[in-house]
């Protein structure tokens, strides 16, 4: 189990990890729809930098935590992964409930509709991750780390760090380009 | 392996936060965009093990046409918009 992810293209698994590198794969197109729309209709939002930075640190600390459970300690360190996510998405709530207090809503014009859109999808899925988190710990103190069980926490994994190499565009782009 | 890509992360992170409030216009989408490459190509080798992939190298392959996609989608829409903007311009 301390085996390094992805070489597992000689073991049964390997057709299941290499389709769901395909789906982030397409998933990363989903985001770069998103970013051209950004790029294309991006105005002055008044974003809260230092929240961002605190927000992209968290996330990083909670990707490499998320790392770390594929080593040992599987439940301690996806409690930790779940904690950070979960301390992540109250910061984006926090941020849009003041841009929208504000009268910045998504109705008021386009840029702020990509912004939210490109933020809100990066959203949820933290949040389809942290569930991912809650049904992999459950089927890990069922069943213990089977094959199947194994699969998943790889699966899982890499969902994780693809959701902060989306963040890190997302910060870059929105957040630093963007806020001035 | 684990532990130097969080560094290096932490830090290219923080880089971007401070130079974001120095640099402006070009300079400053040049050097974000560049250190937040940096970052994802460091997490696509120390924490997706990209470079430890046997041959063939699927995984590698499909990114690289991912890559494809995405230059040609996000380019050409900003090349298209910016020039129906150009030649919409009211003057």
């Amino acid at each position: 189990m301390t085996k390094p992810f992805p070489d597992t293209h000689h073991d049964a698994s390997s057709n299941t990890l290499f389709g769901f590198w395909l789906y982030l794969m397409t998933d990363c197109i989903l985001f770069a729809t998103f970013f051209a729309v950004y790029a294309v209709l991006h105005g002055r939002i008044a974003l809260n930098l230092p929240l961002a930075l605190a927000q992209t640190l968290i996330l990083l600390t909670s990707s490499f935590t998320c790392a770390l459970a594929a080593r040992s300690k599987i439940v301690f360190w996806f409690a930790i992964t779940f904690l950070l996510g979960f301390a992540f998405l109250a910061l984006q709530w926090t941020e849009f409930s003041r841009l929208i207090a504000e009268g910045n809503t998504w109705q008021k014009n386009a840029s702020l509709s990509a912004f939210f859109t490109l933020a809100g999808v990066h959203g949820l899925h933290i949040m389809a991750g942290l569930l991912m988190i809650v049904v992999f710990i459950s089927q890990f103190l069922k069943r213990g780390l089977t094959t199947a069980v194994l699969r998943r926490l790889t699966c899982l994994r890499m969902y994780w760090q693809f959701v902060y190499l989306i963040w890190i565009f997302t910060f870059a782009i929105v957040y630093l380009m963007g806020a001035k | 392996m684990l532990f130097l890509g969080f560094i290096l992360s932490v830090l290219l992170t923080l880089a971007a936060y401070f130079l974001s409030s120095i640099l402006t216009g070009l300079a400053l989408t040049i050097s974000v965009a560049l250190l937040a490459l940096i970052q994802a190509v460091i997490l696509l080798l120390l924490f997706f093990n990209l470079a430890k992939e046997p041959h063939p190298r699927w995984n590698l392959m499909v990114l690289l046409f991912m890559l494809l996609v995405l230059v040609i989608l996000v380019s050409g829409s900003i090349w298209i918009m910016s020039n129906l903007d150009y030649n919409l311009m009211v003057s």
